[in-house]
């Protein structure tokens, strides 16, 4: 992140967002937690010669912290078995898969004393974590699909196959961002005195991931008493990537996304269809049929995250109310946590020697009164 | 490298150089060794304007008072960096009275001081660094 100092509320604002997203991020602990438990799952599913990857907002880069006491992170799994479509039913590849996790559950050295339940769910077997839970989706090729990536998974409220390509999904995200997720990439490889290759791909974060981030934030916030009609992750993470722009600042970013989202969302021929970019014919937003009220709640979601915004650049009773605002729409903690960054990072400018003041007192790294290194005394 | 001896800084030229640096304000008035100084500072584009009043004697520690609006500190809580009377504490020994321009340091300062207090209000937490007067420090500081 660019830390100089803001000098226009735009800048700042786009700040207080991007240090929010920061602080919604996973932490490296919880991320190394999750590693270990997936990669020991993976091991002991390899020796069954069953492959396992990571795919959602792990994968993608967009996963945030839970909100409120009950959340739990979501680490999504593809659990690929090599068998043809004609050689296994649904329910025969969701019991061989649960059954090597019933194997792995009854072998499993505990990890930090922990060892997982197993719950079945509609499309996949769920092991449950004490801070996060771990979702297994059984899925075999796609051999019709031209795409060498596409899936088929179960379901057992549908009689067909469910058609997915996770994979080609996150190449599609990252295409959406392409110049930008080049640009962090190497910026992060210029960090660690490394080289691009050297940094995970899930590791690169553009403005299009913290924007994700922040709306899906919102979300968990606006819909906190109304959970079922919570916009999807999937949906929002679409069509945030249809409406991107490459808007540099997060401000900019986040009211452009919100802006074009609704046109994003098509009706065919009285269906609202959001159809999935990388499997014609997947409609991200099927549920919207069954309740037509969870539309109506988009639309205002979307519109409200906008009229927070907005509020907020235009707020004129000083920055503890845009604070405010924001701890409002985004919770507390990360709110807070970001205002102590940035303060914190306007020190340690000030150190350095890069801290100015305009005629007008505004503090700025660009033109003015070089702000010279100082400690504040007394009570 | 300790510096040549030299007349201290008049009031006069102090109120010069906040003309020249900060035209928008208004002009300080002197009166003898006294210099009084209303100013206008408005730390973030977020920041309400805040009227700071700056009484300043030759050769003494300027003395700074924010006139407007009036700094609170939110309940249970103490105002971070403040003499009795709520005169901002902004150095430890930086500034010397002598030598150092009002308008390089004292004035930044102001600024600086209120960006941290806004961060301060919401944090609880003061990030702009500094040191708590102890016994020692007490003594130790001259200025």
């Amino acid at each position: 992140m660019n830390y100089s100092i803001a000098d226009t509320r735009e800048a700042h604002l786009s700040q207080l967002l991007h240090g929010t997203a920061q602080q919604l991020d996973i932490s490296p602990d919880m991320f190394l937690a999750a590693e270990q438990r997936y990669l020991d799952v993976g091991k002991h599913l390899s020796e069954e010669g069953v492959d396992i990857y990571v795919q959602g907002s792990f994968m993608l880069g967009t996963v945030i912290s839970p909100y409120g006491r009950s959340g739990e992170y979501d680490l999504d799994l593809v659990c690929h078995s090599k068998i043809a479509k004609t050689s296994i039913s649904q329910e025969a590849l969701k019991y061989r898969v649960g059954g090597f996790l019933e194997q792995y559950l009854d072998n499993v050295d505990p990890i930090d004393e922990e060892v997982p339940e197993l719950e079945e769910s509609r499309r996949c077997w769920s092991l449950k974590y004490k801070r996060f839970h771990m979702d297994v989706l059984p899925a075999i090729p796609d051999a019709l699909s031209r795409s060498a990536t596409a899936i088929l998974l179960t379901d057992k409220q549908l009689r067909a196959w469910q058609q997915s390509d996770p994979l080609a999904y996150v190449a599609w995200f990252r295409r959406q961002c392409a110049q930008q997720f080049d640009l962090e990439r190497r910026a992060l490889a210029k960090a660690a005195a490394g080289t691009v290759d050297d940094v995970p791909e899930w590791q690169v974060r553009t403005p299009l991931h913290r924007v994700v981030q922040i709306l899906k934030r919102h979300r968990d916030v606006y819909f906190a008493g109304d959970s079922d009609a919570r916009t999807p992750s999937s949906l929002i993470t679409t069509l945030a990537g249809l409406s991107y722009g490459g808007e540099v600042g997060l401000l900019e970013a986040t009211l452009s996304v919100v802006q074009r989202m609704p046109s994003h969302v098509e009706n065919r021929d009285g269906i609202f269809w959001v159809e999935n970019p990388v499997c014609t014919g997947e409609n991200f937003a099927d549920k919207w049929s069954e309740y037509p009220d969870r539309r109506v709640k988009f639309v205002q979601w979307v519109g409200q995250v906008e009229k927070d915004l907005e509020a907020a650049v235009r707020e004129t009773t000083g920055l503890p109310a845009v604070h405010q605002r924001l701890e409002k729409a985004f919770g507390q903690t990360p709110v807070r946590k970001a205002v102590s960054s940035i303060g914190e990072h306007a020190r340690l400018e000030r150190e350095r020697g890069g801290m100015r003041v305009t005629t007008a007192g505004v503090l700025t790294t660009g033109a003015g009164v070089a702000v010279r290194d100082h400690r504040f005394f007394g009570g | 490298m300790a510096r040549p001896p030299r007349r201290s800084l008049t009031v006069t030229r102090q109120a010069l150089e906040l003309c020249r640096r900060y035209p928008h304000a208004e002009r300080p008035t002197v009166r003898a060794d006294r210099l009084r100084w209303i100013v206008k500072l408005q730390p973030t584009p977020f920041s309400v304007t805040y009227t700071v009043r700056v009484n300043h004697v030759t050769g003494h520690r300027p003395r700074v008072i924010i006139v407007d609006p009036a700094l609170h500190a939110p309940e249970g809580r103490k105002l971070q960096h403040v003499f009795p009377g709520d005169e901002l504490c902004l150095y430890y020994d930086e500034f010397d009275a002598r030598v150092d321009l009002l308008a390089d340091t004292i004035v930044p300062w102001i600024s600086e001081w209120l960006y941290f207090y806004e961060v301060w209000l919401t944090t609880d937490e003061w990030h702009g660094g500094g040191i708590h007067p102890t016994t020692e420090t007490k003594s130790r500081r001259r200025r």
